[in-house]
C-alpha cells in the first residue's frame, strides 16, 4: 500500500515548517525507553480515567482531533523508532486540548486489507491511567491521562513506545514512527486534509469489504476509489473472492 | 472486571421514587467513599431534572443514530461499532463531583432492533464496572431495565406511599418481576415514603408481605423543592428527608 507516500512527504515538511517557525518540535525516541517504564504502566483492561482524576484531556470530542495511520510498503520512508512531539509533554499542560497522533508504517508484508486493523489497534492499548475512547473509521481519538500517571512518568515518549511495542507484536511492521501534536487547535486542524483522506479511505474499506458491493455506478466513495489506485486493486481482489466462494 | 452493586428503584408515579433517587445519589456522592453511577431510566429524564444536570445526549440518542445508519448502510465493522457506542456513551455520561449521570431517553421509531439494545445494555455494563455502586432510577415496572438498562440487578427496591393503592402496584410490581422473569434480581424489598408518622409506616407495612427497608418522613422542603424546580443536590442537609435518607444508605448500602 503506497496510498500515502505523498501524505508522509507533506508530514514531513509540516514538521519542519514547525521547527522553522520556532516551535517546539522534539524526538522521544523509542531507543531510549527503558523496558521497566513499559512494564509499569502496562495493564489488561482499558481503564476510565474520570473528570475529577484527570490531569490532561486530549482531543474531547469538542475539541478537533486526528489519528490517522500512513502505510507505506517504503521502508526508506519511515524513520524506524522515532517519536516526535510538536507541543508540550503531558506534564508541561495540564486541561483540555485538541491532539494529533499520526502512526507511519512500513511494511512489505502487509496487504491493503490490513489497513483497517492496524487504524484501529491504536485505540486498543491497555495502559494504566490512559483512558483512550475513539471512533475508528471517523479517526476521532478522545484520551484522558489522570494525574497519578503523569505523576509517576507517564509521558508521549512512554505513549509512542507502547504503541510501537504494541503494533510490533501484533502485525509484521517494519519500520514504525509517531507524531504526536499538542501545539495548537489550528496545528491539529491544519492536518484535516490527510485527517479526510484517511478517513475516506476507511469508510470506501468499510463499504467494500463489509458490504461487498461493487456497484461503482452509486457508491459515494467512487472518487476516492478513483483516486487511489490499491483502493481498485482491492475492489478487485475482493470481488474475485466473492466470485470463488 | 469488578461487578459493582447495583439498585434499581421502581414504584408507582407520584410516590416520590425519583426525587428518593436524587437524594440517595446527593447523600452517596458527598461521601465520597464509593464511585457511583445514577441511571436515569425513566423516558421524562426526571432523575437529571431533580439532580440540576443538563442532559445532552441520550442512550436512545445514540441508539437512534445507529439505527439510522444502520438503515443507510453506513456501519462499519462490530469493532468499529463497538468503539464508537463505547466513545458516544462515554460522552453521553454526565460527570459531577462524586458521581456520575447517564440518561437513557425515549426510544422513537419502531422496528426491533434487540441487537442494537444488547450493544448498548453490554458497553453500559462494561461501563458500570468501574463504578462500585449503580443506581436506576426506573419507569413504574421493571421491564424497560431489562430490555434498555441492564440484565440484571442485584437489589430492586420498590417504592411506596401509605396508600392501599400503591402499595398494592408494589406488590403488583414485584409479582411481574418474580413471574415473569422481567429482570434478574437478588433481593426485593420495601421503601415507604411521605410517612407522617412511625404508626403510619407500621401500618402501610402490614397490608404486604414485601420487606420493609425503611421509611421516610413527609418534608414540605422536598415539596418546595419541586415546586420550584430545585436541584436536590442543593438539599439541606439537616431537612428531615435527608436525615432519613442518612439513616437509609447502611441498610442500603448492606443489602
Amino acid at each position: 500500500m503506497n496510498i500515502f507516500n505523498e501524505d508522509i512527504a507533506a508530514l514531513r515538511a509540516y514538521i519542519q515548517s514547525k521547527q522553522e517557525a520556532g516551535q517546539s518540535v522534539r524526538r522521544l525516541d523509542a531507543q531510549k525507553a527503558e523496558a521497566h517504564i513499559l512494564t509499569q504502566f502496562h495493564t489488561d483492561r482499558s481503564p476510565v480515567v474520570f473528570k475529577e482524576d484527570t490531569w490532561l484531556e486530549l482531543g474531547h470530542p469538542e475539541a478537533f482531533s486526528t489519528a490517522p495511520v500512513l502505510v507505506t510498503r517504503s521502508l526508506d520512508l519511515v524513520n524506524d523508532g522515532h517519536i516526535t512531539l510538536i507541543g508540550p509533554d503531558m506534564k508541561e499542560i495540564s486541561g483540555s486540548r485538541s491532539f494529533g497522533q499520526i502512526l507511519l508504517i512500513a511494511s512489505e508484508y502487509l496487504a491493503d486489507e490490513d489497513y483497517r486493523k492496524l487504524n484501529t489497534h491504536q485505540y486498543e492499548l491497555e495502559l494504566k491511567g490512559y483512558m483512550i475512547k475513539a471512533m475508528p473509521s471517523s479517526l476521532a481519538l478522545w484520551s484522558r491521562v489522570s494525574r497519578k500517571t503523569v505523576d509517576d512518568g507517564f509521558s508521549f515518549g512512554v505513549l509512542g513506545n507502547a504503541m510501537m511495542a504494541s503494533y510490533r507484536r501484533d502485525s509484521p511492521i517494519q519500520a514504525m514512527e509517531v507524531v504526536f501534536i499538542t501545539s495548537s487547535k489550528s496545528d491539529v486542524e491544519s492536518l484535516k486534509g490527510l485527517h479526510e483522506k484517511a478517513a475516506r479511505i476507511i469508510a470506501a474499506m468499510n463499504k467494500m469489504i463489509e458490504e461487498m458491493s461493487f456497484d461503482c455506478s452509486s457508491c459515494e466513495y467512487l472518487d476516492v476509489c478513483g483516486d487511489v489506485r490499491q483502493l481498485g486493486a482491492l475492489r478487485e481482489k475482493l470481488m474475485r473472492q466473492r466470485e470463488r466462494a | 472486571m469488578t461487578h459493582p452493586a447495583t439498585i434499581a428503584m421502581c414504584g408507582k408515579g407520584g410516590v416520590g421514587k425519583t426525587t428518593t433517587a436524587a437524594l440517595i445519589v446527593k447523600t452517596l456522592a458527598e461521601r465520597r467513599d464509593r464511585r457511583i453511577l445514577a441511571i436515569d431510566a425513566d423516558p421524562a429524564v426526571g432523575l437529571s431534572y431533580a439532580l440540576g444536570l443538563t442532559v445532552s445526549k441520550t442512550v436512545d440518542d445514540i441508539r437512534n443514530r445507529l439505527v439510522d445508519k444502520i438503515l443507510h448502510d453506513q456501519v462499519g465493522d462490530r469493532v468499529d461499532t463497538l468503539h464508537m457506542l463505547d466513545y458516544e456513551i462515554f460522552d453521553a455520561m454526565v460527570e459531577h463531583s462524586g458521581f456520575s449521570l447517564l440518561a437513557i431517553g425515549r426510544p422513537e421509531g419502531d422496528g426491533c432492533y434487540c441487537e442494537v439494545n444488547n450493544l448498548l445494555k453490554d458497553i453500559i455494563e462494561t461501563l458500570s464496572a468501574d463504578f462500585d455502586l449503580i443506581i436506576i432510577d426506573g419507569e413504574a415496572g421493571i421491564e424497560q431495565i431489562n430490555r434498555r438498562v441492564m440484565k440484571t440487578v442485584d437489589h430492586l427496591i420498590l417504592v411506596s406511599d401509605a396508600s392501599r393503592k400503591s402499595i398494592h402496584v408494589a406488590k403488583t410490581i414485584e409479582d411481574v418481576a418474580r413471574k415473569n422473569n422481567a429482570v434478574d434480581y437478588k433481593r426485593i424489598s420495601l421503601l415507604l415514603n411521605r410517612i407522617r408518622r412511625a404508626p403510619e409506616a407500621h401500618l402501610a407495612a402490614s397490608r404486604t408481605d414485601l420487606a420493609l427497608l425503611g421509611w421516610l418522613p413527609e418534608d414540605r422542603q422536598v415539596r418546595e423543592y419541586d415546586l420550584e424546580g430545585k436541584s436536590f443536590l442543593g438539599f439541606p442537609q439537616d431537612a428531615p428527608a435527608a436525615e432519613g435518607i442518612r439513616h437509609l444508605i447502611e441498610p442500603i448500602l448492606a443489602l
